[in-house]
């Protein structure tokens, strides 16, 4: 007799004992399952909204590897990659590098709630949601293996992770704290909550509607079918946010807080240059603002309330920063492009245009750098990367690690902090609050000033880029058409 | 629509067969088409009921396997069951 | 000139073509080389059981799983094998069943849900602290192998609560005082709290496993077999196919680690002479609820 899945999957679901040879702490110690601990009891009530049973897992899963599989069959050739702009094969670059190792990380982390989440129905979710993650990595992995052979950038959709590229070790210090290092609780918080709800959803759909647009048919399933599982395994978060909310708000809301403000640095680099910069402009259909308000911001301040937190407390300094900060550190990128793996492009006259009509707050103070950066590139002519090109160190942010581009041009908001005898220096109010909330977890991360300071790299760029950041010169980021814009040759 | 909620989908067949069985049960139904992908927004609560969806499809349709293949996202917290999928916020916000 | 690289940097000397297996499950952990780039309380963890663990390798990714599981290849299997066990347990008529077989059946099949339960925690905690992707992707798949199983027990627990509505209700009593689950109950229990990467691998992979899966897997279908309970010998075929694997690619870890360094082989000895007796005496005793059966 065939049995409908409401009619048997709680017995499979709820398999929690009262342990009688060791103690539960011994099973669930703090360290390992996260703050606060509380005993079975609170959590006994946790439920999965999103109900899913082995057997669909795998029937569901496969159809879409198949799905994946046969677009990758008929589009996924080298030469269809060839096809496409240079600057939306930038944009797959930049994904491709900061995404597959991340999403193994992802698997860690999901494999220790697996093991350390307080009730067997959350660890049964969160063990598919550690297989999610595995094919998250496998796939890009063995999509774009063959590009290598056609262009080395491609490269560092696995080398990444493992280089000392500036952007990887900021890459890496949210990363391994969110994935690596995170207990269940946390875990929960910042991934399923916070990340999958809201951001993930910016770069899957949103980016895979811009690949739409461009005509890219294998990023753009690829991107859908991924966000498919994330919406599966992102029910986690609300379940347990509602139960940390009810016995420890503070924490609660320190957690969101916290992972709100360091995946929105992270995206602001990773989507909103891929959107406002390195999407062809005939294919944008919105802007990276425009796809914060609808997938970002109407939606998780929505959530929260439903949990019962608050918005930030620094939710008018985001807010401002909405208009401001991916085009302060696209600005910084590009002018140190050598330093990154993929190709930048300067935005021509149209575009800014665009850029105005999209960000009438910010741009007219912003536009006086391409303004500059077009006409140095009028004065060398095509061709001469190094005449637009940064040589001065620049300092980064103790606590995301990424460039100090807080505030706007006329107003950088920076601060420094001295404690127990070391200077710290971060880009925004946000960070320096996250750093001093938990100091022994960030105190003695070393970021590529200090490692140059301390004599573990070379001060001289391109020294620094070719041993240290492991870019050789065909992969080090380049002007994307090499200054040889249309509209420059007038 | 600040208190809206519903799935975002694909916009394919099956896609387009969700979005008509939503229509088919409830009241207020806004559909954002985006190119690639459709935002279903229903005030408050959004429900989609198997029966219907098979009588869009002609065909059966399992929740959730079905529903997860074409949807990339929703809004509000999901219940689903055998034979209903409802989103809808526990607090009136 | 050299000839521009046809794959990713990490597998240039590979000397042959990578297949997907190789791509998709090479170099995948950057943390353990390098520490993790924040502090957490999980680091003194790792600290303690992973890197001072007795069990060392240098190379984990020198490990290869037999089968070549990568994802697409595992749902694809597991579909098949899935989709077999939807059809024999659907087609069962479990009215016909031996009254008398249900209840010895009772105080088995719905107990060993939470010691499988267990092994899916213990699997995927080697997952999560194994310093080799390699070992981390095949420990989830072992893990939802076991959920797999957790899942298909409790099915066929319903099927037959549909015939006897007493079925197995008392299964979570049963596991905590049965005289015959309690040496069980006690090694999974202490199982789960052996938290040294190597203590864990080698308790569950060569002491418990064997045994466990040699009682309730393959003796208890010759049983089910012996009682015209095909349906449920057959679903333990299936999940015996799972168990095969977990034997293979476990059987390839430890004999790579052994042969690793001599000290390796010593430790892994002092686990096994601990935890052998232990996993021996737990089984025995559960193998006495099968003495009574039809």
């Amino acid at each position: 007799m065939k049995l409908a899945r409401d009619d048997w999957f709680d017995l499979a679901r709820k398999l929690d004992w009262t342990y009688g040879y060791v103690g539960e702490r011994d099973v669930f110690p703090e360290e390992a399952s996260g703050a606060p601990w509380l005993p079975h009891d609170a959590w006994a009530g946790w439920n999965e909204p999103f109900r899913t049973t082995y057997a669909e897992y795998v029937a569901t899963q496969a159809q879409k590897e198949a799905a994946v599989h046969a677009v990758r069959e008929a589009v996924g050739r080298p030469e269809d990659f060839q096809r496409h702009d240079r600057r939306w094969l930038s944009a797959l670059k930049l994904h491709a590098a900061t995404l597959p190792l991340a999403e193994f990380a992802a698997t860690i982390g999901n494999l220790r709630a697996a093991r350390f989440a307080r009730d067997s129905a959350w660890r049964g979710t969160a063990l598919l949601g550690a297989l999610d993650e595995l094919r998250h990595t496998q796939l890009p992995l063995v999509a774009l293996h063959d590009l290598v052979k056609w262009d080395r950038q491609f490269d560092w959709t696995h080398r990444f992770y493992h280089s000392n590229d500036w952007v990887a070790i900021a890459a890496r210090h949210v990363m391994d704290e969110m994935l690596l290092a995170a207990d269940p609780i946390e875990l929960a918080v910042a991934t399923n909550f916070v990340f999958e709800t809201g951001f993930t959803n910016l770069q899957f759909v949103g980016l895979s509607a811009m690949a739409h647009d461009v005509g890219d048919r294998m990023f753009e399933t690829m991107l859908k079918s991924i966000q498919t599982d994330e919406a599966r395994h992102a029910q986690i978060g609300p379940t347990v946010v509602r139960t940390l909310v009810a016995h420890d708000r503070a924490r609660a809301q320190r957690l969101v807080d916290k992972w709100f403000w360091r995946h929105w640095l992270l995206f602001a680099v990773v989507t909103g240059f891929a959107m406002d910069y390195l999407t062809p402009l005939a294919h944008r259909r919105s802007s990276f603002k425009e796809f914060m308000q609808e997938w970002v911001l109407d939606q998780f301040a929505r959530s929260l309330a439903d949990v019962g937190l608050e918005l930030p407390a620094y939710w008018p300094t985001f807010l401002e920063s909405l208009d401001w900060y991916h085009h302060m550190v696209y600005a910084s990128a590009y002018t140190y492009r050598a330093t990154v793996w993929f190709d930048l492009a300067v935005p021509g006259p149209d575009e800014r245009a665009w850029l105005r009509a999209k960000y009438p707050a910010s741009w007219d103070a912003l536009d006086p750098v391409w303004e500059r950066v077009a006409e140095r590139w009028r004065e060398s002519g095509p061709g001469v990367e190094w005449y637009t090109h940064g040589t001065t160190p620049v300092g980064f942010c103790s606590l995301c690690q990424l460039v100090l581009c807080g505030g706007t041009p006329a107003r950088n908001t920076a601060q420094v902090v001295d404690r127990d005898g070391r200077r710290y220096i971060f880009c925004s109010e946000p960070c320096r609050t996250i750093f001093e909330a938990e100091p022994e977890r960030y105190a003695e991360h070393r970021d590529v000033v200090k490692q140059i300071l301390a004599g573990e790299a070379p001060a001289n760029l391109l020294e620094l880029l070719r041993t240290h950041f492991g870019l050789t010169q065909d992969e080090w980021g380049k002007d994307v058409a090499g200054g040889d814009y249309p509209w420059l040759r007038r | 629509m600040t208190d809206g909620v519903g799935p975002v989908l694909e916009a394919s067949d099956g896609g387009r067969a969700v979005v008509e069985a939503i229509r088919a049960d409830n009241t207020g139904v806004v559909v954002l088409d985006r190119g690639a992908y459709l935002r279903v927004l229903v005030p408050h609560r959004c429900i989609l009921r198997r029966a219907a969806i098979e009588r869009a499809l002609g065909r059966p349709f399992a929740f959730p396997s079905d529903l997860e293949l074409v949807m990339p996202a929703f809004q509000g917290n999901v219940t689903i069951t055998d034979d209903e999928v409802v989103w809808a916020w526990s607090s009136s916000g | 000139m050299k000839p521009a690289p046809r794959t990713y940097w990490h597998l240039a000397q590979l000397g042959r073509r990578p297949n997907d297996y190789d791509v998709g499950s090479s170099r995948l952990l950057f943390y353990p080389e390098r520490g993790l780039s924040t502090g957490a309380a999980i680091r003194p963890w790792l600290r303690r059981y992973q890197i001072e663990s007795p069990l060392q390798c240098r190379d984990w990714d020198a490990f290869r799983d037999p089968r070549e599981t990568t994802y697409a290849s595992y749902a694809q299997l597991q579909r098949t094998q899935e989709a077999f066990v939807d059809g024999v347990l659907d087609a069962a008529d479990d009215r016909r069943l031996d009254p008398a077989w249900l209840a010895r059946l009772g105080s088995i099949l719905p107990v060993l849900r939470f010691p499988c339960h267990a092994l899916q925690m213990v699997a995927s905690y080697l997952g999560t602290l194994a310093p080799g992707g390699r070992v981390a992707i095949a420990c989830a798949f072992h893990a939802a192998d076991e959920l797999r199983r957790v899942q298909r027990l409790a099915y066929r627990m319903r099927q037959l609560q549909h015939v006897d509505a007493s079925f197995g209700v008392a299964a979570r009593d049963h596991w905590e005082t049965a005289p015959a689950w309690q040496p069980l109950r006690e090694l999974i229990e202490r199982l789960l709290v052996a938290y040294d990467l190597g203590e864990a691998l080698i308790a569950l992979h060569v002491a418990v496993l064997p045994r466990f899966d040699e009682l309730f897997v393959v003796e208890l279908a010759a049983l089910a077999r012996r009682n015209g309970d095909d349906a449920l010998a057959n679903l333990l075929h299936s999940l015996g196919e799972d168990c095969r694997w977990h034997r293979a690619y476990g059987g390839a870890l430890v004999e790579l680690l052994a042969n690793k360094r001599p000290e390796n082989a010593a430790a892994i000895a002092a686990w096994q002479g601990r935890w052998e007796p232990l996993a021996a005496r737990a089984v025995a005793a559960a193998a006495a609820l099968f003495e009574a059966a039809p």
